[in-house]
């Protein structure tokens, strides 16, 4: 909530903190702050509210009360909203009838005699600090006391309304055109407020646009109502409105705050309005919330915290709160206050208010125990381990997707409608995609796992993925992936009978996409690594990587390029390449380059050539022909300056 | 790596596992110093042990906070739904297990939420949980200072800011001190005895406090990736940076 620190300042008895020093004092003890801004000599500050504390503080005067337990200061009314307005009993207000138990207080009373003007500059600025529009006068000064006391209100133009006043379920199907002139249809367990003919406003949410205030208004009917929290949630999901109003009746707003807002916006009506006459006070309901008592100890609100409070300094906390203190402990909470439940909520408003950072030389808890980590964990961790040391690299895929058995509510696209049932048809995809950078990897062939849930219709399991790609030749996919399951129950890793991990030609997967025609494409069936364990007897120990912090390169999106160069000469790999990777580096730029790959070694007669891939891509371009067939140029002329010979 | 080899196949170099795994890795070792066991829970979960367990019930504004995938079921069976935080591996861990105890739960969480380079649909949060006699704010910073210390180095500093979460009371944000900025890593807090009661732990013997951290943030701010997806994507070029 956007709260503006003059306005603040008018219920706390000392200076409030400015700037940084305001942000502090909040986001460490009680809301974080997000947002400034500076208007003239005030400050706007975005106050993020606490969810169990939107019931009272939603308002100036709810954070006011808070600031002022932190600076140490009293929270103070100004004295002239202590006396109310003077009644007039010639100003009579309709019949007001409840029928049902959702309204759970109601406070009306009628003004006649105003006048409906554009709002005065302090109003609309007020307001517009805040992020709230103009809209006149009268519907002004009801926002402006919602964001100063927390209670919604609303004003009905008293003549367009047609006889008395109900607060009703809505008919099946009865219409209300809103304020802003969208037509709602309303089902029988909506609460309206409602006049002899029709609806006037959906109760705590918006008001119809029949009895709206406008500047031809002379005399007008205030509500100052509250209401079942959770008829209030539900009724804004289905009409499709929320809004600052609705927001504090679904959280539960204390009944108390009812006649203030009414008080505070009979004033400032007056005020404007110095011949308005004033009409007796509706009364529905119980004037102020029963009183919460939690009852606990002053030892347990202290171990709650684990650092030594004194007495004294615990109960003077919970008494700056506004709270009650008997014995040891009976506590009454303010009536405002839905958030003090049990114990633990008074531990909390002494800890932060104490200050969390004093709690120091905390030392970790220890346990000695004989629970074991959970199996499927144990087993994925040592399963990684193994394939990763016979080359093979993990990925992790997107569970959602098109072909699944379990579908969402509310997808977020089609092809993400439903859960993944194997992991197949991802591994197939995502090797396909990895297959385009072969080169840019520095690898002739792509080995891929995953270990992930899936969602098949008789249950969730975690299951292992393999996928092999590579160029045709000697090296059969298939056989890499039957080596890969042979390696790990070699190592110890024992499959139930039920799952099949024979790979052979006729039992594995082969992709279905179509891809490079010159490539080779193996992937595994869904392997449950539930039915897997560990035998200790022939598991490997492997050795903690220490890790050296790496800085993410980012991924170019432009593409890669190769040229291939093959050397004769007498120097050794080494010495070529290293003269290679020195030129072409110096040619096209160290940022350019990625790698030279020996792809191939050829000897013939004493004398050995080896081939090189040089793989060029750059962050911001597509690097052209003519610059990298430059840097085969410059090798060229490097290696005969050196004797060597460019086959 | 290997530059120099005659093998035309890279058959023997070694493989990368993913990033996130390997800091999970990092995660469990540390916490197994102090006792905790690694704890595991379905991805797929009924309602009661993701929102009502956990002291989120129907109706209630605290489920605004969680966007949620429902999941589309039988008529007359408990509604499902992906599972929007590992919270849910805490209540199934306190039914199994009797007290004193220790666990982490890493896993595999999905928001309804639109992507970009920030936010994912499914992402990764380790869990925390420890339950024994007269548990304390103070134990809990305790731990995480320590867990902190160990991951990111001695300097690292934490502080609790106090917030709000249905399952824990009191409950706080964490923020770690890391490259001189303080960074808002974790939600935690003393577990709320209806969530003690939903597991099976009498409150008035037991207490217990809990954390839960997005993990896919603290990944990219430690390694500086700077889209999300990444994490997710398939993508070789990704997984063989680290």
């Amino acid at each position: 909530m956007k709260v503006s620190r003059n306005w603040l300042q008018n219920y706390v008895s000392k200076p409030i903190p400015k700037g940084e020093a305001f942000f502090d004092l909040l986001s460490l003890n009680i809301f974080e702050v997000e947002g400034h801004e500076v208007i003239g000599d005030n400050e706007v500050f975005d106050v993020k509210v606490l969810a169990d504390r939107n019931a009272y503080c939603l308002s100036h005067r709810g954070i006011a009360r808070e600031v002022a337990i932190l600076i140490g200061a009293d929270y103070k009314v100004p004295e002239f909203l202590n006396t109310p307005v003077a009644v007039s009993n010639n100003v009579t207000l309709p019949e007001i009838k409840i029928e049902s138990d959702i309204c759970r207080k109601y406070l009306s009373r009628k003004i006649n005699g105003i006048t409906v003007t554009a709002s005065p500059d302090w109003l609309k600025g007020g307001l517009e600090a805040l992020g709230q529009r103009s809209i006149n006068s009268i519907v002004d000064m009801t926002n402006y006391v919602m964001m100063d006391s927390g209670q919604p209100l609303h004003a009905f133009d008293a003549d367009l309304v047609r006889g008395n006043i109900v607060v009703r379920m809505a008919k099946e199907g009865e219409m209300v055109t809103t304020l802003d002139n969208k037509e709602i249809k309303l089902d029988s367990k909506t609460l309206v407020i409602a006049d002899d003919e029709g609806v006037l406003a959906i109760a705590g949410v918006k008001g119809g646009n029949h009895a709206g205030v406008t500047m031809a208004t002379k005399n007008i009917i205030l509500e100052s109502a509250n209401f079942m929290p959770a008829e209030i949630r539900k009724t804004t999901v289905k009409v499709n409105i929320r809004n600052e109003s609705s927001k504090r009746f679904e959280n539960d707003l204390p009944l108390e705050f009812a006649n203030v807002g009414l008080n505070d916006l009979s004033l400032l009506i007056a005020e404007a309005n110095p011949k308005a006459e004033f009409g007796p006070i509706f009364n529905y309901g119980p004037d102020i919330d029963e009183a919460k008592i939690v009852e606990t100890t002053i030892d347990f609100i202290r171990e709650c915290i684990g650092i030594e409070i004194s007495n004294d300094e615990i109960i003077s906390i919970l008494k700056k709160c506004d709270m009650q203190v008997e014995g040891n402990l009976k506590v009454t909470a303010p009536t405002y206050r839905r958030d003090i439940n049990i114990p633990q909520d008074l531990a909390e408003e002494v800890g932060r208010i104490y200050g969390y950072e004093k709690i120091t030389d905390s030392k970790p808890v220890k346990i000695e125990t004989s629970l074991q980590n959970d199996n499927e964990f144990t087993t994925a961790e040592y399963i990684r381990d193994l394939l990763v040391e016979i080359g093979f690299d993990e990925i992790i895929g997107y569970a959602l997707r098109e072909d699944g058995d379990f579908v969402l509510e509310m997808p977020l696209s089609k092809d993400k409608s439903t859960l993944r049932k194997t992991l197949v048809n991802s591994m197939n995809e995502y090797i396909e995609s990895n297959s385009r950078y072969l080169d840019l990897l520095g690898i002739k062939q792509a080995k891929v796992f995953e270990i992930s849930r899936i969602f098949p219709h008789d249950g969730e399991r975690t299951v292992l993925s393999l996928g092999v790609i590579n160029q045709k030749g000697p090296e059969k996919p298939h056989i890499v992936i039957v080596n890969a399951l042979k390696y790990l129950t070699d190592n110890g890793i024992i499959v139930d009978a039920s799952v099949d991990v024979k790979i052979n030609e006729v039992t594995a997967t082969e992709s279905k996409i179509v891809f490079d025609r010159k490539m080779e494409l193996c992937l595994s069936p869904d392997l449950d690594i539930g039915k897997m364990s560990i035998d200790g007897d022939h598991k490997k120990i492997f050795e903690k990587e220490k890790k050296t912090l790496i800085k993410f390169k980012k991924i170019s999106a432009f593409p890669f390029a190769t040229r291939d160069v093959a050397i004769l000469g007498p120097g050794t790999e080494k010495e070529v390449y290293d003269l290679i990777v020195d030129i072409a580096k110096k040619t096209i730029g160290e940022e350019n380059f990625v790698r030279a790959t020996l792809f191939d070694v050829f000897t013939k007669e004493g004398k050995t050539s080896y081939a090189f891939r040089l793989v060029f891509q750059s962050q911001s371009e597509t690097l052209k022909d003519e610059v990298m067939d430059g840097v085969l140029k410059s090798v060229n002329e490097a290696v005969v300056n050196k004797g060597w010979v460019v086959r | 790596m290997a530059f120099f080899s005659n093998s035309a196949y890279t058959l023997y170099m070694k493989g990368y596992s993913h990033v996130m795994n390997q800091e999970i890795r990092i995660i469990t070792d540390i916490f197994a110093e102090l006792g905790f066991v690694v704890a595991n829970g379905p991805e797929l979960e009924t309602e009661f042990y993701n929102f009502d367990a956990l002291n989120i019930p129907a109706d209630h504004p605290a489920r605004d906070m969680q966007d949620t995938f429902w999941v589309k079921g039988e008529k007359g069976e408990e509604r499902k739904l992906l599972r929007t935080h590992t919270s849910n591996v805490q209540i199934r861990f306190m039914q199994a297990n009797t007290p004193p105890y220790g666990m982490l739960a890493p896993g595999k969480v999905y928001r309804n939420e639109a992507t970009d380079a920030t936010h994912e649909a499914q992402f990764h949060q380790v869990e925390g949980m420890y339950i024994n006699k007269k548990v304390s704010m103070k134990d809990l910073k305790g731990t995480l200072e320590y867990f902190f210390k160990k991951y990111y180095g001695e300097d690292a500093k934490i502080r609790f800011r106090p917030s709000f979460f249905p399952f824990v009371e009191p409950g706080v944000e964490v923020d770690v001190l890391f490259k001189g900025k303080w960074l808002e890593v974790m939600g935690a807090g003393l577990m709320h005895p209806k969530v003690l009661k939903a597991g099976g732990v009498d409150s008035t013997e037991w207490s217990g406090f809990a954390f839960g951290m997005g993990f896919d943030r603290i990944i990219m701010i430690k390694y500086g990736i700077d889209d999300v997806r990444y994490l997710y994507s398939g993508d070789l070029r990704f997984t063989r940076q680290f």
